[in-house]
């Protein structure tokens, strides 16, 4: 018996199917089916998913048929299924139309839209339930539209009258000269699934299973069935059966048949794509090496250059080339990284910076990995430009040919949790098997799609028409489209994407450059600065690095002391270890032995040194995990890629567990112990998620390296460049500006006459440094446009605030903000005389009513502001304050409490108990020690670093999650440099800052209680 | 004669304890009412010389509080301003006239409840008390804030007088009779209340109104109320129908020394749209209505919960299908049924285990028996197939079940099914 089920739906006709995919195929493969349909709910997003399934499948019976399940806007329905690539095309076509004229995961199609794309097509009207006037019009409809491409599905639901009800569909279908063709509407693979089914229909329904009625299914009727079985439903309608091997038979068309090609602009006419790479190459080689290129390097070119040529990649480097060229015209900072960032031929086309000869890069590896995976460039850009190369790309190669790869957002624990607890309405009483029947249900449901994103910034270019490859639609964010297929999906595929990405600190270089030039006369790019600067390493080996690219954190700044990095690869390194991929696989203290000669390096086997040599015989970079697994294991190259991808994609569920027993198997065939496989495993599982390839070091490395250099150099530059790059990194301004002034920068206070909008430099007397001018943005609420025009508006300077009203036309509450921000200082008007007199200002109502009270007002008699008032308003309106810390008014007090300052506990010895407290700068929940949170607190001295196990923050939840100003008593902890305060008891003091104004809202006062005796 | 006030403060009590509580400060003023959601004000002029003493009053008043365990603390005043500042920023005490002033100086600004905004405004300039506010020239701070903040320090100093609206609300629909003599027995009382009916039901029918729930408060001449009320299923303006529900509830009233004065209050209304009467006997719409009537008796007679109306309900299982409802919920629509599943005119309930004979295995089924008795299936259609309600916590003993309505050969149709054990059952007889 054959047959073909023509009508299944996967999870990612989302809240409908209760499989995935995959599942569904592997099923139909099973029961050996003819073919097997998709037809998800306007989206093709399941197809590449289930193509590639049954493509590596080892017994393949079953031919995958791409289809689609189109609902109108009027709630009827057709199936479509593509005969041949130019059809599919179409209904690509025809899917975009629908996306993109509605709002995100909608789609607005009705039929004459069909039509207008139906050649090539095979359509199925879904089996009608109750033959309505509106359905039969539809069907009526389509038998004038698609004749000879129609068919009516005839489908068994067990609903009582089913045979009856069958003839008088059938009926219908006969008196249209429709043919007929049995599908089983699928929403599962087995029945045991239809618990699950019930559950996503309420999800989708919001209500509780009580409530759902009959919006669930009566029977479990709708899973993919044997082919016998369906012969025994339908043993009426043997033709309507045959029907099914008919239609597959047209539906030829496969997904191999997409071809992906690159756009055609990116080549220099008359040449072909390579002979233009390879010329780009050699003359950016010729660039980088003014005085001759090295013999070496030369060969590498040579080398990569055949491996391009064998792949076909050229016109991947090629694109990625011209993005790059393109920022660089608009000076718009960027730096490439990712798998294939590593070879020669990016550093001499100018996408990377650091020199892989210098980095000692072994330039087999970039050849090993483009063998058995396609080849991925990211390129960060200023993130605040970003938006310019995203619009340009757009732009350049239009809407229908560039667009952005989904991302497809699974069901995670925390969500499951809470919708499945709501439809079965789980509570305190519920029954332990219910219970477990529940939880069982979320494990299934816990990595079904749930919808699609945008990925930050993988841009997919085609050289004729993307919207006939796939289907394109509406992002949330304006202006932004997005594919309906994922990143996998495309590496399926092998088509190629370029990330483009913003980066914080890159903006923040950029505007340290232009600052250099400014103010110092010293012109610099990422390429230009020496890496070999001792003092700028000697900085960082004392963790003096806040602000600094990625080795700010905690944890970095923990590790600097212990590496002492002396030289570039050496913050390579640095950059990579510290991640949760080689904290977990415990690889840093193996490490850091070894680099300090406490533990011998040793290699297991020579195989192995020839991978980990580098590293000391510990894997550090993600690749080096890889080719443990290929080296160490016998891994193929795709065997490695599967395990990577295995582990960095949500939870494939039951493959990690093959893999790590084929690993260990593999390992014990090479004589290497079961303790150390076991250890490898481990690391290499650590990595999946969160490791670095070593190319990504490097080009993180290169910015340490620069923004280290220049906070080194140019301590007043760097300052002002990340205050105006806000919000990024790690550090809020506050800690900026007083690392700053630690540094012995001066810090110039906001001032109406003085600051623009940005945060600026200003020469100092008899000094070649220069002092920081905060710049109006940091006022708090404080509109840019009002800023500049008051800059605009200045001239030689204010003298009062009327003036600023009137001449920069500064509305009420802008005047304010700069008052309450005591902007006002160089008119020798204090904060609260300011916004006195501000108080009847505004610019923007016409001078006469503005100004009536202006001069004849009598002076008013305010209260003095004090010290600690100052201090607070600067934190409430621009975050920091150049005064006196707050903790310095509370300083009395703690100091009767016997509290330690930060700057005390410098000398105090290991194992000591300590009292101390401060305000919170942040705290940490490293994914690598769930149960630990890290704070951070500061006061007048410094900052101190607090660590809080689990039962403490557990005990102290309230004050450890919220406290503003804690007070933590524990025990001083050191290791090398690195000081910490293990906790014992944490309090919540935030109440002591309201103390410091006395003038905060009064409370009524608590009721006495009294006694009447 | 200048007006006192008194202003209590009681920040823990619930909302709906401090309406009991305004009600019962009635004691002391009728003039009370409920001040924000966090106290009360008493307007107690007059009323002072019942207690022998403003002193007095107020130390009664707070020795109840107290008793009844409610944290308060209060002020009088010649404002309900001052009164409200002293209750909740100063000290609890008795102020007159020239010393209020001084007793507010140096309360803070929030004393003078202005909007939040203002109060925020004022404490960021460092004009935090009453006193730092009224050194500030009128025109600059009028320039500032406009007319809220003048008003207020206006209300505070007696220079602008509010007033005060008491607590008891207005029902909309009240009549009330108060009688030259006291009148004890039912009759009068129905006499009475008749014409208080009529007088409420024709306002009723202008508004297009009906009364779902109505109370009749009795006043006896030693001041103690009496009340009786009367719920309806639906809205009603029936004098007889109204009538008869109280027939039920006037016999308990206790008239004491002899009722004077009585209120009657409709608490609850609906739309009640007038409709045509027809001049046929067999009228559907007083049908409907006179079945209402019943419903409306038994449910007065046996208490709502008592009586039910049967609706349907959206679950596949023929058990399940139907439930009851309080005749005192309006009825709202069932699910509607889908056509195609056809149900049996009666379900037997628990359905009844019979035997079956096939022909061939899992095939259908071509004789059952009821006891003794074998019948022959001539006609047989389905099967229609039932999982069960998984997450229902009874769950049904049967599992997924395979529905057949059959025909036998003396033309009597059954519902039968078999249970996932291979168990037939008989669940219903068709017509």
């Amino acid at each position: 018996m054959r047959y073909a089920e023509l009508q299944a739906s996967s999870n990612f006709s989302f809240l409908r199917g209760a499989s995935h995919p995959q599942e569904l195929v592997n099923a139909a493969n099973e029961y050996r089916h003819f073919a097997i349909a998709l037809t998800d709910r306007n989206t093709l997003s399941g197809i590449v998913l289930a193509h590639s399934t049954l493509k590596k499948m080892k017994e393949l019976h079953t031919r995958f048929i791409v289809g689609c399940r189109i609902d109108l806007k009027n709630g009827e329905s057709i199936l479509c299924y593509p005969k041949n690539r130019k059809a599919y095309g179409n209904l690509t076509r025809l899917l975009t139309l629908g996306r993109r004229r509605a709002s995100k995961g909608e789609c607005l199609l009705d039929l004459a839209d069909v039509a207008d794309h139906a050649e090539g097509q095979h359509f199925i009207l879904p089996f009608p339930q109750v033959l309505t006037e509106s359905a039969r019009t539809h069907i009526q409809q389509c038998a004038d539209l698609f004749q000879g491409n129609l068919h009516l599905a005839l489908t068994h639901s067990c609903r009582g009258d089913d045979k009856q009800w069958i003839r008088i569909v059938a009926g219908f279908a006969r008196s249209l000269a429709i043919p007929i063709v049995v599908t089983n509407d699928v929403l599962y693979h087995y029945p045991g699934r239809k618990m699950l089914q019930d559950v996503v229909t309420c999800i989708r329904e919001k209500c509780t299973l009580a409530e759902a009625g009959f919006r669930l299914d009566a029977n479990a009727e709708r899973h993919l069935k044997p082919p016998r079985i369906m012969a025994q439903l339908f043993s009426e309608w043997p033709g309507a059966l045959e029907a099914t091997i008919e239609i597959a038979d047209r539906c030829l068309f496969s997904l191999d048949e997409l071809r992906y090609e690159y756009p055609e602009e990116i080549v220099t006419p008359g040449l072909s794509a390579f002979e233009d790479l390879k010329r780009r190459a050699f003359d950016g080689a010729r660039s980088r090496y003014p005085k001759g290129v090295p013999e070496e390097f030369e060969k590498q070119i040579h080398h990569e250059l055949k491996l391009i040529a064998e792949c076909e990649y050229a016109p991947y480097f090629l694109t990625v080339h011209e993005i790059v060229k393109f920022a660089k015209s608009k000076e718009i900072l960027c730096q490439g990284r990712g798998s294939a960032a590593n070879s020669v031929i990016c550093y001499c086309l100018g996408i990377t910076e650091a020199d892989p000869v210098e980095c000692k890069l072994l330039f087999e590896r970039f050849i090993s990995s483009a063998r058995n995976e396609p080849p991925d460039i990211d390129v960060d850009f200023e993130h605040e430009r970003r938006e310019e190369v995203i619009q340009h790309i757009y732009e350049k190669y239009g809407r229908d040919r560039a667009g952005l790869t989904a991302t497809v957002v699974h069901y995670r624990k925390r969500r499951v949790l809470r919708e499945v607890s709501k439809v079965l309405e789980l509570s305190g009483e519920t029954s332990p098997e219910r219970r477990k029947l529940a939880v069982s249900l979320m494990n299934q449901l816990i990595g079904f799609p749930r919808h699609l994103s945008q990925h930050v910034g993988g841009f997919v270019i085609a050289r004729e028409r993307l919207d006939e490859l796939v289907p394109i639609e509406n992002a949330r964010m304006q202006d932004r489209t997005v594919i309906q297929w994922d990143k996998d999906d495309i590496d399926e595929l092998r088509m190629m994407k370029v990330d483009v990405l913003g980066l914080g600190m890159l903006s923040a270089i950029r505007r340290a450059f232009d600052l250099l030039k400014l103010h110092y006369a010293k012109e610099l790019t990422l390429a230009t600065i020496d890496r070999k600067d001792p003092a700028v390493y000697e900085m960082l080996q004392n963790a003096d690095s806040i602000g600094v690219f990625q080795v700010e954190s905690r944890a970095q700044q923990s590790m600097l002391p212990r590496l002492k990095p002396k030289e570039f690869y050496d913050l390579v390194i640095e950059v990579a270890i510290v991640r949760p991929g080689p904290i977990q696989g415990d690889m840093v203290h193996p490490y850091l032995r070894r680099r300090e000669g406490k533990d011998p390096v040793e290699h297991p086997s020579p195989e192995l040194e020839a991978v980990l040599g580098k590293t000391l015989g510990v894997p550090l970079f993600q690749e080096q995990a890889m080719q443990v697994a290929i080296v160490g294991a016998n891994f193929t190259p795709d065997e490695a890629d599967e395990l990577r991808r295995s582990l960095a994609t949500f939870r494939h569920v039951g493959t990690i567990g093959l893999l790590e027993e084929r690993f260990l198997e593999g390992m014990r065939e090479n004589g290497y112990p079961e303790e150390f496989a076991k250890r490898c495993f481990n690391q290499i599982k650590g990595f999946g998620t969160y490791g670095f390839p070593e190319a990504h070091a490097i080009s993180f490395a290169n910015l340490v390296y620069v923004s280290a250099w220049i906070k080194h150099h140019h301590p007043d530059v760097f300052c002002a460049a990340l205050l105006n790059s806000q919000p990024m990194g790690f550090y809020a301004p506050a800690q900026l500006v007083r690392d700053a002034r630690e540094h012995g920068v001066e810090v110039r206070p906001i001032d109406v006459n003085h600051s623009n909008w940005e945060t600026t430099m200003e020469p100092i007397e008899n000094s070649s440094r220069h002092a920081v001018r905060l710049g109006l943005h940091m006022v708090s609420g404080l509109p840019e446009k009002e800023a500049r025009a008051l800059v605009a508006a200045r001239g030689s300077g204010y003298r009062t605030p009327g003036e600023i009203a009137r001449r920069a036309g500064s509305s009420r509450r802008a005047l304010d903000r700069l008052a309450q921000a005591d902007a006002f200082s160089s008119m020798t008007v204090d904060r609260r005389q300011a916004l006195w007199k501000t108080s009847v200002l505004d610019g923007k109502m016409p001078p006469l009513f503005a100004s009536a009270h202006l001069f004849d007002e009598p002076e008013a008699d305010l209260p003095p502001i004090t010290g600690s008032q100052e201090v607070l308003a600067d934190y409430l309106t621009t975050g920091l304050t150049l005064r006196q810390h707050p903790l310095t008014f509370l300083r009395p007090h703690l100091k009767a409490r016997r509290v330690t300052t930060a700057a005390e506990l410098k000398t105090i010895g290991a194992g000591k108990t300590v009292l101390v407290a401060g305000l919170v700068l942040f705290r940490q929940h490293p994914q690598t020690a769930k149960e630990t949170i890290f704070v951070t607190i500061e006061d007048e001295t410094g900052a101190a670093n607090l660590i809080v196990w689990k039962h403490v923050h557990e005990k102290y939840h309230a004050a450890v999650y919220h406290g503003k100003l804690l007070a933590c008593q524990g025990v001083v902890q050191r290791e090398g440099q690195v000081l910490h305060v293990v906790a014992r008891y944490v309090w919540d003091w935030s109440a002591q800052l309201k103390d410091l104004d006395p003038q905060q809202a009064a409370p009524a006062l608590p009721v006495r209680s009294r006694d009447f005796r | 004669m200048a007006r006192r006030f008194l202003s209590l403060f009681c920040p823990d009590v619930t909302d709906d304890r401090l309406t009991q509580l305004v009600e019962w400060c009635d004691r002391y003023s009728p003039l009370a009412a409920a001040d924000g959601s966090d106290g009360i004000i008493l307007d107690i002029t007059g009323c002072i010389h019942l207690f022998g003493g403003e002193d007095k009053l107020f130390l009664d008043l707070q020795r109840r509080f107290h008793r009844m365990g409610i944290q308060s603390q209060g002020a009088i005043a010649d404002t309900w301003g001052i009164a409200w500042a002293l209750a909740r920023y100063g000290e609890q005490s008795i102020v007159h006239g020239g010393n209020a002033a001084s007793a507010l100086a140096l309360l803070p600004v929030e004393a003078l409840r202005l909007p939040y905004e203002i109060v925020l405004e004022l404490r960021r300039l460092g004009l935090s008390t009453i006193s730092a506010v009224r050194k500030i020239p009128r025109s600059s701070l009028a320039a500032r804030f406009g007319s809220t903040l003048l008003w207020r320090l206006d209300r505070i100093f007696q220079q602008a007088e509010e007033p005060l609206t008491p607590w008891r609300p207005a029902a909309p629909y009240r009549a009330s009779r108060i009688l030259a003599e006291p009148i004890s027995t039912v009759s009068a009382v129905e006499y009475v209340l008749h014409d208080l009916l009529q007088e409420i039901c024709k306002r009723l029918e202008r508004n297009r109104l009906g009364s779902r729930h109505m109370d009749l408060a009795c006043y006896r001449l030693d001041g103690t109320v009496d009340r009786c009320e009367i719920r309806t299923s639906k809205p009603t303006r029936s004098i007889p129908h109204l009538m008869r529900l109280f027939e039920g509830v006037l016999e308990t009233l206790k008239s004491g020394f002899g009722f004077e004065t009585f209120v009657l209050s409709v608490l609850d209304v609906e739309a009640l749209h007038p409709t045509q009467l027809s001049l046929s006997q067999a009228n559907p719409v007083e049908d409907e209505s006179s079945f209402n009537a019943l419903v409306d008796r038994f449910g007065m007679k046996l208490g709502f919960d008592q009586v039910n109306r049967i609706r349907v309900r959206e679950s596949y299982l023929p058990e399940q299908a139907v439930e009851f409802r309080s005749a005192a919920v309006s009825p709202i629509a069932g699910a509607e049924w889908p056509a195609y599943r056809i149900r049996p005119v009666r379900l037997i309930h628990p359905p009844m285990s019979i035997k079956i004979s096939i022909l061939i295995p899992g095939g259908s089924p071509v004789r059952f028996f009821i006891g003794e008795r074998q019948r022959r299936i001539v006609r047989l259609e389905g099967p229609e197939r039932l999982t069960a309600e998984w997450w229902r916590d009874s769950n049904s003993r049967w599992g997924t079940r395979d529905y057949y309505r059959i025909e036998d050969d003396q033309g009597l149709r059954f519902w039968i099914f078999r249970d996932s054990s291979e168990h037939w059952f008989l669940h219903g007889h068709f017509a």
